[in-house]
């Protein structure tokens, strides 16, 4: 047995009974996993992505010593008033998180929630995980804790949702398998940040899988943050929604720190004029991965899905894109655009961009296009020519090619937030 | 004050060469045009005084009062006075016109050791010559050059030409694609500039904007080389007669 699942098993004896899901229910995912095994380089979803890693580094659940709370403002986002969630290692922490819950509104940890009091969990959870993928199936097996959202129709939400993870990895390595639920209803708003942070001096491997349900004509935004540890910080990032008629879903995933960060999305949209925009920013550098696989389906007429992401790749690090669109037969007057721009800035820096269009309607706009590139020349020597030097004008431009993706986000304070992280990035 | 040495200056593009001995003394103050048939030449010395690295100097030599130019980064060139109004300004969308002014000023300043403008004094400055040239404010906010007519983007290269305020300046054909209004106050940036210190090369394939900058010389490069000089009364008789009646012509050179 690899040492990856000796240690899983090692995890498994750890798992008990949930009040949302007893172990014995959980045992089939567990066995489905370890049926299959870790993919490997030869699964063509995982061709570019070496996970040899989690063989490498003995994880456990582990416990660590206690997180100060001074820490957390150091790590949220300055003048933004939200609900905070702290996960610690995969379990609720009272007292670092922050947050009202109501009828409207419900924000619950799993480990708190009676499944019969919530109809709309019952509907929905697990259900479009199921028959998922191997990291999910592990999720499903092992998960610590997680966070059931519900939003009650025509609710709009006025603050934003943050749900942080953090990684206590002070004492040893660290596995977090964490789920989230998110049901927002008809007609309902509202905004979530779900962010990842890594403490202490050993690897963290978080494991997330999130489901996220749009009701008729909700709006909900999906800012995934990850600015983690370089050298220590590994993400695999599932997220699945599914979109109802009219309902608008936008997820923006920032990959701007982890040594590796595998992020799945998948958005099906089985609601007529339902509208997905997809919306990604990498930054990879020294000997980091960043893989973004995802996944639209238009399986009704007249949806869209917008879909931009871009990365800049330094140093010896890998940039994985896959875009796969989906249109089924009946969804007649698709529209569906998919961009992947990326910038490579060394020569031992890697980009693999693959587009995957299965168009089966025959009335459908759809366009793609994948480009990667270096810095515009002309554009460097013009600046230079104003006398701007060399190192800044790169910035410069590198920073307008992120800010493209970081304008788009309607939270002033988000905005400044990554504005400085990436400006530190750059040097500028 | 600037001086402009440029002696037997050979240069190639990717292993052609596209600059076969060129010489040119530019005095303080001195105004010269150049003229001269499409693909002579004429733009890649702009460049190359301007510090492309995309061009080399095989031989030769360029020196600014003085000093060599060819050590310097295009920076550097740029922080010592050598401004090039671009034959085709470049767009970089995402950069507004006044960010990459102020960094521009500012950077220009700091070589020079001089303290960042403050944020008003630069906003003064920068009205100040977007009314010079006739510029509305609003392109100010715009990105850099992206989605200019033509007209306007040369107009905005007169524009960083106000703010900079250069010491020795080329024009690459400021002047194709102006209409005639925008060919007046661009010709008036020029002449309001002039100081008798400053000095220019202007590059233009018409007599017309020679009218309005009485250039002191007007030189004709053809083939890489400069195969004849004169006054300005030169450029009239070239609008005449075209190039042929040199004799030498540019064949070796044009793909
Ligand atoms: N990067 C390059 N690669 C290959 N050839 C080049 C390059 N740059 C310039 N050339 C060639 O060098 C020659 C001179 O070009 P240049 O742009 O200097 O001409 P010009 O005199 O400015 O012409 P015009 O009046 O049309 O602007 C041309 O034949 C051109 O094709
Ligand atoms: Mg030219």
């Amino acid at each position: 047995m690899s040492k990856f699942l000796t240690n899983i098993e090692k995890e498994w004896d750890s798992v008990v009974d949930f009040p949302i899901e007893s172990k014995p229910e959980r045992l089939a995912y567990l066995e489905d996993f370890k049926q299959k095994g870790l993919p490997t380089r030869r699964d063509e979803d995982w061709k570019y992505t070496n996970i040899g890693f989690l063989n490498k580094i003995n994880f456990s659940s582990g416990n660590g010593s206690k997180i100060n709370s001074e820490l957390i403002s150091g790590i949220i986002i300055s003048d933004l008033d939200v609900h905070l969630v702290v996960l610690v290692n995969g379990k609720f922490s009272e007292d670092l998180s922050q947050f009202e819950s109501n009828e409207n509104l419900k924000i619950i940890p799993f480990s708190k929630l009676k499944k019969d009091n919530h109809r709309r969990f019952k509907e929905n959870f697990g259900k479009m995980t199921e028959g998922g993928h191997r990291f999910e199936n592990l999720n499903r097996a092992l998960f610590s804790d997680g966070l059931f959202v519900e939003l009650g129709g025509n609710y709009k939400a006025e603050k934003t949702i943050h749900i942080l993870n953090i990684a206590n990895c002070k004492d040893s390595p660290v596995i977090i398998n964490h789920r989230n639920l998110i049901v927002a209803g008809e007609c309902s708003n509202v905004k979530i940040i779900n962010s990842y942070y890594s403490i202490g001096a050993f690897e963290s491997i978080f494991n997330t899988s999130s489901e996220i349900n749009l009701d008729n004509s909700a709006n909900l935004t999906y800012y995934n943050l990850q600015n983690d540890d370089q050298d220590l910080s590994h993400i695999f990032n599932t997220t699945r929604s599914q979109l109802a008629k009219n309902s608008i879903f936008s997820d923006f995933t920032f990959s701007l720190g982890g040594k590796f960060i595998r992020n799945e999305l998948s958005c099906r949209l089985i609601g007529e004029q339902s509208l997905a925009n997809l919306y990604g920013l990498y930054l990879a550098d020294q000997n980091s991965l960043v893989d973004n696989h995802t996944f639209v389906a238009h399986e009704v007429p007249n949806s869209t899905s917008n879909e931009f992401y871009k990365g800049i790749i330094d140093d010896r690090a890998k940039g994985i894109f896959n875009g796969r669109v989906l249109v089924k037969k009946d969804a007649q007057k698709t529209n569906a655009t998919q961009q992947n721009r990326n910038i490579v800035l060394s020569d031992k820096a890697q980009i693999n961009t693959k587009p995957e269009l299965e168009i089966y309607a025959d009335d459908v706009k759809c366009s793609h296009g994948a480009t990667t590139g270096v810095i515009d020349q002309d554009a460097l020597f013009y600046m230079r020519q104003r006398g701007i030097p060399l190192a800044k004008a790169r910035s410069l431009l590198m920073f307008t090619f992120c800010y493209e993706t970081i304008e788009k986000i309607d939270i002033e304070q988000i905005k400044e937030y990554l504005t400085k992280i990436i400006k530190k990035r750059l040097n500028i | 004050m600037s001086s402009v040495k440029i002696e037997n200056l050979h240069a190639s593009v990717g292993g052609v060469e596209i600059l076969n001995g060129v010489d040119l003394e530019i005095n303080d103050g001195e105004i010269h045009a150049i003229m001269g048939p499409n693909g002579s030449g004429k733009s890649t010395l702009a460049s190359l005084i301007a510090g492309h690295p995309d061009y080399e100097v095989t031989s030769g030599s360029i020196l600014l009062d003085g000093q060599d130019v060819l050590e310097l980064e295009p920076e550097q060139r740029a922080q010592k006075g050598i401004f090039l109004a671009f034959q085709y300004p470049v767009e970089i969308p995402g950069v507004s016109n006044a960010n990459f002014m102020k960094q521009s000023v500012n950077d220009i300043r700091k070589a020079k050791g001089l303290e960042p403008l403050k944020a008003g004094e630069f906003l003064k400055l920068m009205k100040e010559k977007a009314k010079f040239v006739e510029m509305d404010k609003s392109f100010l906010k715009r990105s850099v050059n992206d989605g200019f007519s033509g007209g306007e983007k040369k107009r905005n290269e007169v524009f960083q030409m106000a703010m900079l305020d250069p010491e020795f300046i080329i024009m690459d054909e400021t002047d194709s694609g102006l209409d005639i209004d925008a060919l007046r106050i661009v010709a008036n940036g020029v002449n309001k500039i002039k100081d008798g210190k400053k000095s220019f090369i202007i590059i233009t394939h018409y007599q017309r904007l020679l009218e309005y900058i009485v250039p002191d010389f007007v030189h004709v490069l053809s083939g890489g080389k400069i195969i004849k000089s004169g006054g300005s009364e030169l450029a009239l008789e070239l609008e005449e007669r075209g190039y042929d009646w040199l004799g030498e012509t540019n064949d070796e050179v044009v793909a």
